[in-house]
């Protein structure tokens, strides 16, 4: 039983790691997939120079940005510089999007710069750290990348022509709607490219070019499984994510930029339950119905999808059946699942809780580029040490990285107190101060509070 | 007439507050004040309190110089203490200048002791130079909150970088042992900002960003 909860967590931290390298990033997936949406070859407005745009925009910013954010996570931006030279390795060596394998990297770079940092530092001569500094940043770059390039992306590359056969092959048996149950996970982890380019899209070409239509055109592209998770979120869901899920419906289903709702997903590893079985109720009712595509839908948005519908009646309503059915499935479950997606949290509260001994988190915090909240953070928990004060961890963070605030006490500035609310709602208290340096605040508070 | 002129300081990319030097209006100029002596204790904080109350919202510290005999006279802590009461939302930081000026050590830490104890800051300027020693800054720590490193004291030396960065390494690590904030001031160029990267200062100030400049006051001081 032990055991069982122990793996959970590790599952979850994982999912939490993969999310908290797309979210911040999420504003560079919906401008691809929009420009996508405008110049891509079955965009709006097609144009081959922007398309090219729109490809390096997918293929280097996307995943050097995830990279990035991984490395930065475990290394800071000392980690954050390496995982980008790595990351570069990694799209070097594969031709498909490289997502998933920065979201490798990324943190793996940035756990390596950050041991080398603690365990030389110490060795350097006083006068030599910066230079230092640059030159192991550069050849630790050089070393990640060459991982990347030679360790890393083939085994990427493996996985995902794996998934691929692996799809191939329940295709080939004639039971394409359970295609969706190796598809959806893969789509959410950004294995999917191998999928599409390598198996449905060619197959989907031929198909369409014999019989005017293909059901392989709706397997990946179909917004009724993401569009379900995020109606449940949007209406069972707390906190942040309830409050993003409307806005992040409309450009997943409107806009056709499926990634927003995978880190909805990837914060709660259980969600792919629902994504599944959305997925496999769309292919369902699209194969009962003999439904199809003319041509492959870039990007998924439902405008997309029925301008490629083959003009009858009978399509448009088979399309909007299908897609209607996996929403419905794929809400139900994910609503079905909510409330262990509560105790999810609870159970991560309860994880930090014992991560700091039960100690009170006290966040002191600001806007990015304010030095102050670390000075005032510094000053509060001297107080705090001086009055014999136990069992209390200060913390000091940008208000838009705040994360593991539920049962925190926050400081911050007067003006900024709203702007944190909306952040962190889960907060025990928001304490505004006016002066970071010399809150009474301070003075005051005592952990009974 | 005197006025406070403010120069600025930043925390990472925040205007934090101001270091504030004391200026006299004398032949169509201003200029460092003859004769210090001839300002009172009291003249001093009315106008330190008319100066803060002129500042704008958002700046959180101001800094005055004091040499030792003003650090250690009985009527600058009484008065400054008065000052840090009425201006509470501002915090207020007596720099110790370096300059050596007969004061002992006992004399500096029971003039510190009591700034502290009115919630003023004491910082020893110029870390390193003159009086400001290591022997003054460890018999001092338990009362200071921080120190300043000076930058400007190596701009006319050769191997400017080299010479440097061991200097901000010692006086960065005093800071961390003694849990008081680090200050660097006198920054004038990019070098200097590449070279003092590495030793995280709280606080930076100098001519790289500002220069500076009057604060006028709105009442008559």
């Amino acid at each position: 039983m032990q055991k069982n909860a122990r793996f959970r967590r590790h599952i979850i931290a994982v999912g939490d790691a993969l999310s908290d390298m797309v979210m911040p990033n999420i504003g560079a997936f919906i401008a691809w997939g929009l420009m996508l949406s405008m110049f891509g070859k079955t965009g709006w407005f097609p144009n081959t120079d922007l398309a090219t745009l729109v490809t390096n925009l997918g293929h280097y910013l996307l995943p050097i940005m995830i990279g990035y954010t991984g490395g930065k996570m475990t290394g800071g931006q000392r980690g954050g510089l390496v995982a980008s030279i790595a990351t570069l390795g990694l799209i070097t060596a594969m031709q498909d999007l490289t997502l998933l394998g920065a979201m490798i990297i990324g943190p793996l770079s940035g756990w390596i710069t950050h041991y080398m940092d603690e365990e030389f530092r110490r060795h350097v001569r006083q006068g030599f750290e910066l230079i230092v500094n640059n030159f192991s940043a550069g050849f630790l770059g050089i070393g990640m990348s060459l991982v990347a390039y030679f360790g890393l992306a083939p085994i990427i590359s493996w996985m995902s022509t794996a998934l691929a056969l692996a799809a191939n092959w329940l295709i080939n048996i004639h039971l394409i709607p359970l295609a969706n149950v190796i598809v959806e996970p893969a789509k959410v982890l950004f294995l999917n490219n191998a999928i599409n380019h390598g198996l449905l899209n060619p197959l989907g070409k031929e198909q369409a070019a014999h019989l005017g239509q293909s059901i392989l055109f709706l397997i990946e592209t179909n917004p009724g499984p993401g569009l379900g998770i995020l109606m449940a979120y949007a209406i069972f869901g707390s906190g942040t994510p309830k409050r993003s899920a409307p806005a992040a419906i409309v450009i997943h289903f409107l806009g056709g930029i499926h990634e927003i709702y995978f880190p909805y997903v990837l914060k709660h590893p259980t969600m792919f339950l629902a994504v599944i079985a959305g997925g496999v109720t769309g292919t369902f009712t699209f194969n009962l119905l003999d439904i199809g595509l003319r041509a492959d839908p870039a990007p998924g948005s439902i405008i997309s999808i029925l301008l490629l519908t083959p003009p009858s009646l009978h399509s448009y309503l088979g399309v909007l059946a299908g897609v209607a059915a996996s929403t419905i499935v794929s809400f139900a479950v994910a609503a079905a699942l909510m409330p262990h997606v509560s105790v999810e949290l609870k159970q991560r509260t309860t994880d930090l809780a014992a991560k700091n001994n039960g100690a009170l988190h006290i966040i002191v915090t600001g806007t990015a580029g304010m030095g102050s909240p670390a000075m005032g953070a510094r000053i509060l928990q001297n107080q705090l040490q001086q009055r014999g004060t136990k069992n209390f961890s200060v913390t000091t963070e940008p208000i838009s990285e705040l994360h593991d605030t539920r049962g925190a006490i926050i400081f911050v500035r007067n003006d900024l107190v709203e702007l944190v609310r909306d952040q962190a709602p889960d907060a025990q208290d928001i304490i505004g101060v006016q002066n970071y340096l010399r809150a009474e605040q301070y003075r005051h508070f005592s952990i009974a509070h | 007439m005197i006025r406070f002129w403010g120069q600025d300081k930043y925390s990472e990319r925040e205007l934090i507050g101001y270091e504030l030097f004391l200026r006299e209006y004398t032949d169509g100029q201003w200029r460092f004040p003859k004769d210090f002596g001839k300002f009172t204790a009291q003249e001093f904080a009315d106008l330190l309190i008319a100066t803060i109350e002129a500042l704008p919202t958002g700046v959180q510290l101001v800094s005055i110089n004091l040499d030792q005999p003003e650090f250690i006279d009985s009527s600058y802590i009484e008065e400054l203490g008065r000052a840090q009461r009425v201006c509470s939302d501002m915090q207020i930081v007596v720099e110790l200048t370096e300059r050596p000026a007969g004061a002992t050590i006992t004399q500096l830490i029971d003039a510190a002791s009591a700034y502290k104890l009115q919630d003023l800051w004491v910082c020893l300027d110029d870390v390193g130079t003159g009086a400001n020693q290591i022997d003054l800054v460890q018999a001092m720590s338990p009362y200071v909150m921080e120190y300043k490193f000076a930058l400007q004291n190596y701009h006319n030396k050769r191997d400017f970088a080299t010479l440097v960065s061991p200097q901000l390494q010692f006086w960065r690590e005093q800071a961390e042992i003694n849990n008081v904030f680090f200050v660097i001031e006198g920054f004038e160029t990019e070098t200097d900002l590449k070279v003092a990267a590495n030793y995280h200062a709280e606080i930076v100030q100098g001519y790289y960003y500002a220069r500076p400049h009057l604060i006028q006051i709105k009442s008559q001081v």
